[in-house]
């Protein structure tokens, strides 16, 4: 990410590296969220196994309760 | 129970005195300073050997984190120690060839560091229980983040001490610092130190249980998961916590060199305290963050420590605009002192989450895959130099 800075630098525009890195934290910050839903069922794989083997079964991950949804997917 | 926590301790502890040692790399500022002109190295050939050693530490933790997981902390830092004290004495004995510096203080001291630095967390983190997690890693890895108070004045000391004077074929003093010595005493002292205390580090017996004090805190409540590094790859959850750490360690190490600059500019001669007042900041934001996230969790810390990042970014952009609080030592020190906690914060928080979310048995290997992501801002970083 330094990078950034000697890119931006060479733009002539050396204020908005520092916007580039507010960005970026910022979206760290956001990611936080992401890893915190993830945390404790590893969600991401059921969504990855929702995708592959069930896309019906994945829009209910998404759309409605995920309990009932993840007990149903339990079954297959 | 009360003999497991002292040794525990006594685990922690070594670990932090290590850590403590192998900030050995933070000497390069200095040390580049000190060679003479008549070496012929170029700013460029300066750079090499320290950027070398940086690479070579993160890529180093990932086979010394899976040795680590299968012989044991004892005998990998052990060898780190060694290949330390060995590669700074193949740099001692280099005279000024440039190949010689980057084999031994790049090369060879670099993969000590990573070698010492992989060993020293997982075996104190298995003494405590769950909801020290944080706080133990955080002690550990604080050794490394205090290393530069003691180690650049430490190096600037020998390069006088050692230093020759010579006459010229024009007749006028030559004065040279003493590179090589420096360099030889590094050697061989951090090769007893760490090779010392690498013997106190140790695994719980098989089966051990840390005595817990609480039953179900956010630390403790997540589900046992005993990952290999190819189940933890496979999840979402391992490359989101890659990319949170890339960000935070980049934008973080960015502005370590800016709040060098910073210092220079409202402190002058007293810039030192400027590096000091970070390197405290580095060490008690690595202890703070790590203990906090045992409380409330190391999500939510994640959060407050890249939001509070941000603030601080932005306070520096109008400290860098001109703004007049930026000439003024205390605002400067302040922000100084944040920049390094914040930096410091991440490198307890992704070693206890990588704990919690893929386990223990396979921690050393597993970190070692996470930590890559602090490796992996090193080409950017040279890009970043070249632009400059």
């Amino acid at each position: 990410m330094p990078w950034i800075n000697g890119i931006v630098k060479d733009m002539g525009k050396p204020h908005l590296a520092y916007w580039v890195i507010i960005a970026v934290l910022l979206a760290g910050a956001c990611l936080t969220f992401v890893s915190k839903g993830l945390a404790n069922d590893s969600g991401w794989n059921k969504v990855k196994t929702g995708l592959c083997l069930n896309t019906t079964q994945a829009r209910c991950f998404f759309l409605k309760d995920r309990q009932p949804c993840n007990q149903e997917r339990g079954s297959n | 129970m009360e003999k497991s926590m002292r040794t525990g301790w006594i685990v922690a502890l070594a670990g932090t005195g290590i850590n403590f040692a192998l900030g050995v790399l933070y000497a390069w500022s200095v040390i580049k300073n000190g060679i003479p002109d008549s070496w012929g190295w170029t700013n460029a050939d300066k750079a090499l050997p320290y950027s070398v050693a940086a690479f070579c530490f993160a890529l180093a933790m990932v086979p010394a984190g899976w040795l680590q997981d299968k012989i044991g902390p004892k005998k990998v830092a052990t060898m780190g120690g060694i290949l330390v004290g060995a590669g700074c004495m193949v740099a001692a004995f280099s005279g000024s060839s440039l190949l010689g510096f980057v084999i031994g203080f790049g090369v060879m001291a670099g993969m000590g560091i990573g070698f010492g630095y992989a060993s020293a967390t997982p075996p104190a983190v298995k003494w405590f229980p769950p909801e020290k997690t944080g706080l133990i890693a955080g002690i550990v890895v604080a050794g490394f983040g205090l290393a530069s108070v003691y180690i650049a004045p430490l190096a600037s000391v020998l390069l006088d001490a050692f230093q020759t004077s010579t006459i010229g074929a024009s007749g006028t003093q030559i004065i040279e610092k003493g590179v090589s010595n420096t360099m030889l005493v590094f050697g061989i002292s951090f090769l007893i130190v760490v090779v010392g205390l690498s013997q106190l580090l140790k695994n719980p017996p098989a089966g051990h249980v840390a005595p817990s004090t609480q039953t179900n805190t956010s630390a403790t409540a997540l589900k046992k998961n005993e990952m290999t590094w190819k189940q933890m790859i496979s999840t979402g959850q391992f490359w989101i916590m890659w990319l949170m750490y890339f960000g935070a360690a980049g934008a973080g190490l960015m502005f370590i060199s800016v709040a060098a600059d910073l210092g220079k500019k409202s402190m002058g001669e007293l810039a030192f305290i400027a590096v000091a007042v970070l390197a405290v900041g580095n060490a008690s934001g690595r202890i703070l963050a790590g203990s906090v996230s045992d409380k409330i969790g190391r999500q939510s810390t994640l959060f407050i420590v890249f939001i509070f990042q941000a603030i601080v970014v932005l306070l520096l952009s109008f400290a860098a605009a001109g703004a007049s609080w930026g000439a003024l030592w205390l605002p400067t020190l302040l922000l100084v002192i944040l920049i390094g906690a914040n930096y410091g914060a991440n490198l307890s928080i992704f070693p206890a989450l990588t704990k919690d979310y893929f386990g223990l048995k396979n921690f050393g290997l597993n970190y070692g895959l996470v930590f890559t992501s602090w490796g992996s801002r090193r080409p950017c970083h040279a890009l970043d130099k070249r632009h400059r």
